[in-house]
């Protein structure tokens, strides 16, 4: 028992050292006064001859990677919420320090890497629950917060849709299982649809529209018309019942049987 | 019989000459997705075409393709395909890279050890191998591996892991030495990187593989640039069953773990050495040879694989005297 709890004190130092700059920052001021760094890391780790300029190195390349890997799962947070790190920018927020707290919070501790075991958080979601906690400020116009929405929830679609078996948990209140897949809804102003299509913004029409994510065996993300958001609304009420007779009580709800069927057929009914 | 014994009744009798590649999903010279499925970089095609002759044995580094389960019947099509176009070379292995025996035992490993014995079985693989070393922390990769904490908590732990992992695998594991690349490694602990390993080695009773870059990095990282050979009496030469050579060079005086195809003269060394002491070596690789994209090797590569193919012939000629 005490050989393993002085393992997990080392694995729970390591971590600490790789993943947290305040941590780092401490012990290296901790050292400067004069104390044994051995006070606060397992005398095993050796820590008289720690060299935190490698242990930066080395934490610098994880910030990169966790930023800007582009590889498996096309994890590339970067380019995934590239118009919320403008908005973080423009409020004063650049996209290193960003990231650094990110690292250091909470929910970068729940989010769960390639290994196909355990449970936790994607990377998405951990980096959307963290910005939405805190920098709600940065988002400040209607806009604003509804693209960081978007940016999430298309990203997870997107990762829902490469693996037909997530094996992270998808929890967000905005999202549920439908089917197959994950569904999710969300009103946007055109504007701000205009903005996350690149069109220009100064011609869309004023007011906004429900946008219909869904990531399953077919991927699908854009517009819908009202009748139709209503009708999966009605859907996700009735998800205790069985899929035959969800259908028919939508159909007996809805005079267009034809658009319950073409949901239905999509997997998200 | 002894284990080792044992061990090395499934394993190729005498020493080959090997290649091993690190197959990235999506990009050459890996594995890539077409209209009909999944394969191989037609660059590597080219390479087996022109090279597979030469070699006795041959492995992949196993990269995850995305984000799913692992599933074999998810991975199935690219690794036919891979072996499909290597199929007169005898001898196959697997360079795992997931199996993160120096990063603490609190974590159930099992669908991820089904999923290796899935691909031993369909695809004969005699041997897995994996540098003993950090490559996750709490289920968060890291982008390159780290050495294990070289304390005995560590090591205890690596031992468990590792007993474990000879229990459930059904090929021989086989410890590889870990890299201590300048700036992409760090070193925590009181332990001698060769005294960790060669215990880890003799408490599992396993065969080893020696990295001579990473050797050559523990080296450089302990101040012990010209005293390469300082020390190795300390690994466990007497279970060396592998030698790695993956290109390398200095930079600065650092020494960097490059993977591009070009030995360092200090590599040639170490594998002179290594081929003189280890009584047990069945296997010499080449790492990641670089290529064009009509399978041949770079010029810049040429001389390195030709050096080294050379020594193992000349190796070969003089066992068979």
């Amino acid at each position: 028992l005490e050989i393993q709890k002085m393992r997990e004190a080392e694995e729970d130092a390591l971590y600490k050292l790789v993943f947290s700059r305040s941590f780092r920052n401490f012990v290296c001021a901790y050292g400067r006064k004069g104390n044994a760094v051995a006070d606060v890391l397992p005398d095993s780790m050796n820590a008289r001859h720690l060299d935190l300029e490698e242990v930066e190195r080395f934490a610098q390349m994880i910030r990169h990677k966790v930023l800007n890997n582009g590889g498996v799962g096309a994890l590339d947070l970067a380019a995934t919420f590239a118009r919320s790190f403008s908005f973080l920018k423009s409020a004063g927020h650049d996209q290193s320090g960003v990231l650094d707290s990110f690292i250091e919070s909470k929910e970068f501790a729940e989010c769960i890497d390639l290994e196909p075991f355990g449970s936790g958080l994607c990377y998405e979601e951990s980096l959307f629950n963290h910005l939405s906690h805190r920098y709600r400020s940065a988002f400040a116009t209607e806009d604003s917060w509804m693209i960081l929405n978007h940016e999430f929830l298309r990203a997870v679609m997107r990762q829902v849709t490469v693996a037909k078996n997530p094996f992270f948990h998808i929890r967000h209140p905005l999202v549920r299982k439908a089917g197959d897949g994950y569904m999710a809804l969300q009103l946007i102003t055109n504007s701000a649809w205009a903005e996350v299509n690149n069109s220009r913004v100064e011609e869309v029409e004023v007011g906004q529209r429900t946008i219909l994510y869904f990531g399953g065996p077919r991927s699908v993300v854009g517009p819908i018309s009202d009748e139709a958001a209503e009708l999966l609304r009605c859907g996700e009420t009735l998800v205790h019942l069985t899929k035959s007779r969800r259908l028919h009580v939508l159909k007996q709800m809805f005079a267009d049987a034809a658009e319950v069927e073409r949901f239905s057929a999509l997997g998200v009914l | 019989m002894s284990n080792l014994s044992e061990l090395l009744v499934s394993l190729p009798k005498s020493v080959g000459f090997g290649v091993g590649l690190d197959m990235p999903w999506g990009m050459a010279p890996g594995f890539i997705r077409t209209a009909e499925g999944d394969t191989i970089d037609p660059s590597l095609r080219a390479f087996f075409h022109r090279y597979q002759d030469d070699f006795q044995h041959v492995f992949f580094a196993f990269q995850p393709k995305d984000r799913s389960f692992l599933d074999i019947e998810y991975y199935k099509n690219a690794y036919s395909a891979f072996f499909a176009a290597c199929e007169r070379i005898p001898n196959r292995s697997l360079h795992h890279t997931m199996l993160n025996v120096a990063g603490g035992t609190q974590y159930d490993r099992d669908e991820l050890i089904e999923f290796t014995n899935a691909i031993i079985d369909l695809f004969s693989i005699k041997w897995i191998n994996e540098d003993i070393g950090i490559w996750s922390l709490f289920g968060k990769a890291l982008p390159y591996p780290l050495p294990p904490i070289l304390s005995s908590t560590s090591l205890d732990s690596a031992v468990a892991v590792v007993d474990m992992l000879k229990t459930k695998l059904n090929a021989p594991f086989i410890l590889e030495f870990p890299g201590f690349t300048d700036g992409s490694a760090v070193i925590f602990g009181d332990m001698h990187a060769f005294d960790y390993f060669r215990e880890l080695a003799e408490q599992t009773d396993s065969l080893v593989n020696l990295d001579t870059g990473h050797i050559i990095s523990y080296q450089f990282l302990t101040g012990r640039p010209d005293k390469l050979m300082v020390d190795i009496e300390r690994l466990p030469l007497d279970r060396c069953f592998e030698i790695h050579l993956a290109g390398s060079e200095l930079v600065q005086g650092r020494f960097r773990d490059m993977h591009h195809g070009e030995l360092l003269p200090q590599q040639f060394d170490l594998l002179s050495e290594f081929l003189k002491r280890c009584k047990t070596l069945r296997a010499v690789t080449y790492e990641d040879p670089k290529f064009d994209a009509n399978g041949a090797l770079l010029h810049n590569t040429v001389e390195s694989y030709n050096v080294l193919r050379g020594i193992m012939t000349r190796f070969g000629n003089s066992k068979n005297a």
